[in-house]
């Protein structure tokens, strides 16, 4: 098993990340994601854990937020709940697949970039972190520019692919073959258990910019895949010695107070500077990705 | 290799503190509920 720092046992670091939590959990509840966009860097370059255990510890804490707000959004009926049955299977065999990669990579030691011994593990999560945020960043700080709150969605490419069999979503009003959400439920459950994340900040800009799908419904599609998705990602990464359930539980308690003050606080904020605000926080966290792989590169 | 039935604890324990944490958030949802104008819905989530 991958070593965690043993300052982390000590009562107040468990404190500290009972706070990292909470605070995760606000920006979460706020703009309406489970926030391990956030979490996994604060646990790898704040405290100092691991890249494979900050994974699996955020996925089995992805699993306890998942949970809760999944019941809450059945309730409130929101969500093209048909996407995630047809994603479902994708998500458990990607988790799965995607948390073997991470093993192995973990077990590759270091790689040498410009000189320096880097470990794999690490560099290939950075680079696929960068990339992914810097996308996601990219979208909602443009979107949050072009288009004011309410404007109307127009369909979006993945509707374009004519790949049969199709099927009807109600709510969003579009036709879309299953073959795609099939594979992206692939490629969520693949990108879940190889860095940790999938969820809002991934699959909610395919839902809305892929799909046209509103955004309040795009809140809650997906949740189920991704919680099953999380639970097949833990017990492959729990099997490898990468999840720290202490760890997980602390953040948990924080992040469980944290999202229900976030939705509260942003309750009358408006949805484009939401939005707007979103995208700089996505790239602000690439920016300390980035920063972390130079540091340990020693290029800065 | 870690045992299985730390595997299952990591799935179990979590599930379970969010079902707890849900019923908590359906307990002040209903009291608020209670005591707001009908129509204003500044209790839901995820409204970017």
């Amino acid at each position: 098993m991958t070593a965690i720092p043993n300052i982390l046992l000590h009562p107040v670091w468990w404190i500290a990340l009972a706070a990292a939590g909470l605070v995760v959990g606000i920006i979460g509840g706020m703009f309406g994601v489970g926030g391990n966009f956030l979490l996994i860097p604060v646990l790898n370059i704040v405290f100092g854990v691991p890249a494979d255990v900050a994974v699996g510890t955020s996925l089995c804490q992805i699993i306890g937020t998942g949970v809760a707000a999944l019941r809450r959004h059945r309730r409130l009926k929101q969500g093209e709940i048909k996407i995630d049955w047809i994603m479902l299977m994708g998500g458990i065999l990607g988790a799965h697949a995607g948390a073997s990669l991470l093993f192995e990579l973990s077990n590759r030691g270091t790689t040498d970039v410009l000189g320096h011994a880097t470990p794999t593990a690490k560099l290939v999560l950075s680079v696929l972190y960068v990339s992914i945020l810097s996308l996601v960043a990219f979208w909602m700080i443009r979107d949050a520019r072009m288009r004011p709150t309410g404007a109307p969605l127009t369909p979006g490419p993945l509707t374009r692919i004519r790949l049969p069999p199709f099927t009807w979503l109600p709510h969003a009003n579009r036709r879309i073959s299953i073959l795609v959400i099939a594979y992206l439920g692939l490629l969520l459950g693949f990108l879940s258990g190889l860095v940790g994340m999938g969820g809002g900040v991934v699959l909610m800009p395919i839902l809305i910019y892929g799909v046209g799908v509103r955004l309040r419904m795009a809140a809650g599609t997906g949740i189920l895949t991704l919680v099953v998705s999380a639970m097949a990602g833990t017990w492959a990464h729990a099997r490898m010695g990468h999840v720290d359930l202490r760890i997980a539980m602390m953040l948990l308690i924080g992040s469980t107070i944290g999202a229900s003050a976030g939705a509260t606080l942003t309750s009358r904020m408006d949805g484009q500077r939401l939005r707007g605000l979103f995208g700089c926080l996505v790239l602000v966290t690439a920016l300390a990705v980035l920063w972390d792989l130079m540091r340990s590169l020693k290029v800065v | 290799m870690r045992s299985t039935t730390y595997a299952l604890a990591c799935l179990i324990l979590p599930a379970l503190w969010g079902l707890a944490a849900s019923w908590v958030y359906d307990a002040i949802a209903a009291r608020r509920s209670r005591h707001r104008p009908p129509g204003d819905d500044s209790t839901d989530m995820y409204h970017i």
